[in-house]
This record gives structure tokens, sequence and C-alpha cells, in this order.
């Protein structure tokens, strides 16, 4: 089936004081996605689970943004990421998104976690461009496995001409 | 896991009973620690469909508080900060507590840095006790060096008095003619005898500074002790750390 990723260009939003929230199995099919998403995304909760995730997926996106978010959460550790995502009709909403993976009784990583809130506006602004600038080097190159060869060292480096961690500069662009 | 739930919605709808059975096993999964659980598929047309959301989204934010402040903690465990709990999306008990954290972060990056910085302090004290340390131990060799001089000094001064003593048997012998002699060699001798009790004074002198430099050293030796006992419990309290992180990790 062909995916649609046509776009309005309406942007849609939540509340400041809720959360889009889903989980998903270790390969990233939603195993729960709770109200507020179906709401936002404009998809029931049948049309969602058992769906790869990336059914919200924004071409605006730039992959490696993804390819580290599976790196950090497979190794076990937490990711934030600021993500624009697609809604079924076509409109988008950003998120700042938290993903973590969750333990069974023997320490193994059975399940992925994630919370969505609102980003902060600032944020986004400095977002924006970087993904902007990302997304060009990645539509240079044909397979994404060459995409995110390329982009990732761009954000890296990004981050290191900083001297901030992944971490520390998120944490700077919401505080 | 036991989100996942076969049924296929609009093929059959359940009775309340099947939604009470629902909400219980959720709900007694929660209050076994398991976050994950939630009740699916909810028929919006059941007279329960607004009391399983809610449970639905109590869940959500039990289990999104919990990750948001258990990833914080995990970072202070591990010497990291700047991790706070996002606040924005929790209200009431949950807000006031992301807050407490928060500020008991802020205390542990404060106190952290202050930490630090005392420790750079007390290896420059480290630094500047060692070279005393050096410089008292010259001290205390070049005592002793002069000590073996005085050997030197008081045998030269006794073979003084000898020559003197010999001078004057020898002056005496030749009468009238050595008298001038004789009187040399008695002033030789009286020299030779000052040069031998100043000798002794010094040396008394050289024994106290002796006697200074080593409680000197002693004292020094002690600090550094103090100091060294003092960084290694700094290193263990960290180590104690890493053991307790472990948990935190995992949950
Ligand atoms: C818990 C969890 C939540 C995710 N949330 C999103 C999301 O909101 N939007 C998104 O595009 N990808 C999300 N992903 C990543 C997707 O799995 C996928 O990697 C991404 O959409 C890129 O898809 P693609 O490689 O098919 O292009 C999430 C992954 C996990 C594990």
């Amino acid at each position: 089936m062909a995916r649609d990723w046509s776009l309005t260009g309406n942007e849609r939003f939540f509340d400041h004081d809720e959360i889009i929230v889903s989980k998903t199995d270790t390969k990233g099919r939603i195993t729960y996605a709770n109200e507020v998403f179906q709401r936002v995304a404009l998809y029931t909760e049948e049309e969602l689970l058992g769906k790869s995730h990336n059914i919200v997926r924004h071409p605006d996106m730039p992959r490696c943004v993804f390819k580290f978010l599976w790196d950090r959460i497979s190794t076990g550790h937490e990711v934030f990421a600021y993500v624009v995502n697609r809604c079924k009709n076509g409109d988008y909403y950003w998120v700042f998104a938290h993903v973590t993976p969750t333990y069974n009784e023997h320490g193994r990583i059975v399940s992925y976690h994630s919370s969505r809130r609102v980003p902060d506006a600032g944020a986004l602004e400095q977002i924006k461009p970087l993904y902007r600038e990302l997304l060009d080097i990645e539509q240079r190159y044909r397979t994404p496995r060459e995409q995110w060869e390329a982009s990732l060292p761009a954000l890296v480096g990004k981050l290191e001409s900083l001297g901030l961690s992944y971490d520390e500069l998120i944490f700077t662009l919401c505080a | 896991m036991t989100t996942m739930n076969h049924t296929k919605p609009g093929q059959k709808s359940y009775d309340d009973t099947h939604w009470v059975k629902e909400a219980t096993r959720v709900c007694l999964s929660a209050s076994n620690g398991d976050l994950e659980a939630r009740v699916l598929h909810i028929d919006n047309g059941s007279k329960l469909a607004p009391m399983l959301h809610a449970i639905n989204q109590m869940l959500d934010l039990t289990d999104a508080f919990v990750r948001e402040a258990g990833a914080s903690l995990a970072f202070a465990s591990d010497g990291m900060y700047f991790r706070r709990v996002l606040p924005h999306g929790f209200r009431g008990s949950f807000e006031r507590t992301a807050a407490t954290i928060n500020n008991a972060t802020i205390r542990m990056d404060h106190d952290a840095k202050e930490l630090k910085q005392a420790q750079g302090e007390r290896d420059e004290l480290v630094e500047d006790i060692k070279t005393a340390k050096e410089v008292s131990g010259l001290l205390d060799q070049a005592t002793r060096d002069i000590e073996q001089m005085f050997a030197v000094i008081s045998d030269i001064a006794n073979r003084t008095n000898m020559v003197a003593l010999n001078a004057t048997i020898e002056a005496a012998r030749v009468g009238e003619a050595g008298r001038g002699f004789a009187v040399v060699a008695s002033e030789v001798s009286k020299l030779a005898q000052q040069s031998t009790s100043l000798t002794k004074q010094i040396q008394q002198n050289v024994i106290s500074i002796r006697q200074v430099s080593s409680q000197t050293i002693n004292s020094i030796e002690r600090i550094l002790e103090v100091l060294d006992r003092q960084v290694v419990q700094a290193q263990e309290a960290t180590l104690n750390l890493k053991d307790v992180k472990a948990p935190a990790r995992a949950a």
C-alpha cells in the first residue's frame, strides 16, 4: 500500500497540561495510544494498535533523529527529542517527546514508552533550522543508511561546537 | 506486559462484567508496580467508558511521573545534575513532588560544585605541605651535617690544646728564653678552650633545631595522613553512590 505523504500545512495543538502517551513493543509497533494521541493525530485506537510508530512520521523529520533515538533507547537510555508528526489528514503537530525503555524484573527491555509535551516555542525556533539543515544533507543521498550516515555527524558536530552533550543541549533549550 | 488484548471491536460488545474485570486486572497490576497495563478497546457506548478512560489517564500520569522522577534521580546518582523533572503535564502532588525533586537536584548541583572546589583547594594544600616537608627534610639534613663538623672542630680544638700544652712544656725547658713563647702557648690554649665551649653551645642549639624540625616533620606527616584519609573517604562516598545507582536505572 502506497504511503500517503500528502500535507495540508495546518498545525494542530494540544493543551499545556496534557501529555500524549504511547507504548510500543521492542520493534516499535504501537501497543497503546492514549486519548490525547488519538484526538490530536486524528487516528482511532483501532487504526493505531499493532501499527509501526512511523504511522505518524512526518517527511520534515530528519532520519538521523530517529536513528539517534533508537540507538539510545535500545541501549537502555532515555531520550528527548523535538518531533513534528503527521496527522491522519496531513495536518502536523510538534511535540517534545520523552522516550524510555521499560524493563522486566530481569532487567531486560520489554517495551518502550513515550510521553510528549507541548514544546517550548523558543526551543522550536532553534530546532527548526537545525532539522532543515540535517534534512538538506539527507536529501543528497538515496538510501536511508547513506542519509543518516551523512547527517548524524552533522548533528554530533553541532553539539560539539556548542560544547554540550545531546541531553545538555535539550535541557538548555527547554530551560 | 498485558496491554495487547485481542478482542475485535465492533464484532462483539462486552457487558459491564467484562469491563469491571478489565478495570480490576489493570488496577491490580498497577498496584503490583506494573504500570504497563491499560484498558484497551474501550467501548465508548458503555456507561463504564468514562471510568475506564480515567483509569488509563491516571496510569499514564503515574507512569510518566515515575519515569521522569526516576530518570532525574538516575542522572543525579551518576553525578549529572542538569536533568530536571519536566513539570509540564503534571498537576497537584505530581507537580509539587516534581518541584521538590528539582530543588534537591539544584541543591546537589550546587554542593557538588562546592565540593569540587574544596577538593581543588585541598589538592593545592597537599602540594604546599609536601613542599614544607621537603624543606624541613633539607633542614634536618643540614643540621646533621653541622653535627658531623662539630666532631672535626672539637678534635681540632683538642689537638690545638695539646699542641699548646706541649709548647708550654718546651718553653719551660728553655727557661728565660722561652718565657714569651709560653705566654703565646697559654693564649693558644685559652683560645682552644673557648672554641670548645662555644662549639658545645652551638651544638646545643643545633640539637634544639633538629628536635624542632623533626617535630615539624612528624606534624606534617600527620596532616598528610588526615588529608589522605579524607581523599579515600571522598572516593568511597563516590563508589557507594555508584553501588546504589544500579537499581535506580533498572527500575
Ligand atoms: C515509544 C516510541 C515512540 C515513537 N514516537 C514517534 C513519533 O511520535 N513520531 C515518529 O515519527 N516516530 C516515532 N518513533 C520512531 C518510529 O519508530 C520510527 O523510527 C520513525 O517514525 C522513523 O520511521 P522510518 O524509519 O520508517 O522512517 C517512536 C518510537 C518509539 C519506540
